[in-house]
């Protein structure tokens, strides 16, 4: 599946392996051009692609990283409301079919997935969520 | 913990670029700034139609007809012409629609369903209670009575984010 993540964090660097280690294609947005290059030098094979971004955000990343035909986004960063507007904007807009957005505060975790958005914390749990998901949906799709 | 009611459309029936309607209601605050900028982005990506909606909330001791006095007008003309020079920074176009009502949430919701529009872009600022609950009165309203999608732009809160450091 092709996979864009919102966000080089240190769950985007435990996550990574996992998903290129099943055969996805992964995309990855940071301003952070330092931490995307560690990202790249730490996983090779298979490569995963890098964009460098600049503060505010813009749509235009977004497509840059091809969110129109991506099957699965990934909002990571470690700030909540960024990642609220681009996973909203991922499902609302583009229609990926799944989209999980990383959230720190415990009540915005429990109001937006009140408001139907796939929400995961940092923990190992919901990483091991994730992947299992988004493998149940790769072969879903073969 | 109990969340909502809200009841939210799916995001399943879409209409082709160039008919897609996005609504934006602005006030002025920074919040609203920032929803109104990725609007805009999102309606050029989508070639969608905006408007951005400012609403002069009318106080209940004075009846809905009353004249506006000269500022009330120059403040919601302000803010509109401040989108519109948003709009431009952003390589598109708005439409402005300044109205009177009693409260903003049913007037938004007034012209979402008027207009037959697609999605509405809210900016949250940081309510005064913002660890108990985190949407204010209009934003709730909106969220129980829209009749189309509801995509919400955060701000920093930035209580919240002092606690963090």
């Amino acid at each position: 599946m092709d996979i864009l993540i919102f966000g080089c964090t240190r769950l985007t660097y435990t996550l990574v392996p996992h998903l290129t280690g099943a055969g996805h294609r992964l995309t990855v947005l940071d301003p952070d051009a330092d931490r995307l290059a560690l990202l790249q030098r730490e996983t090779s094979h298979p490569p995963v692609q890098v964009i460098p971004t600049v503060e505010p955000v813009m749509q235009d990343y977004l497509q840059q990283g091809g969110i129109a035909k991506c099957q699965a986004f990934l909002a990571l960063s470690g700030d909540d409301p960024p990642n609220l507007l681009v996973s909203q904007t991922a499902r609302l807009i583009y229609n990926v079919s799944r989209v999980y957005c990383r959230l720190s505060d415990p009540l915005l975790r429990e109001f937006y997935r009140g408001l139907g958005l796939e929400v995961i914390d940092a923990g190992a749990e919901s990483l091991e969520r994730v992947r299992q998901s988004l493998q149940s949906e790769a072969v879903r799709q073969r | 913990m109990q969340v909502g009611p809200w009841k939210l459309q799916k995001p399943t029936s879409r209409r082709s670029p160039g008919e897609l309607r996005i609504l934006v209601p602005v006030n002025g605050q920074p919040a609203s700034d920032h929803a109104f900028r990725w609007a805009c982005q999102l309606a050029r990506q989508q070639r969608a139609r905006l408007h951005a909606l400012y609403v002069f909330e009318i106080p209940l001791a004075f009846p809905l007809e009353a004249d506006e006095s000269e500022s009330d007008l120059t403040q919601g003309e302000a803010i509109l012409k401040r989108m519109e020079n948003i709009a431009a920074a952003e390589h598109y176009t708005v439409n402005g629609l300044n109205v009177r009502a009693r409260t903003a949430g049913p007037a938004i919701i007034h012209e979402a369903v008027e207009r037959k529009i697609d999605l509405l872009v809210l900016g949250l600022s940081e309510p005064p209670s913002a660890a108990i609950r985190p949407f204010d009165h209009t934003t709730d309203y909106i969220l129980k009575y829209a009749p189309c999608q509801v995509l919400l732009s955060r701000e920093p809160q930035a209580a919240m984010a002092a606690i963090d450091r």
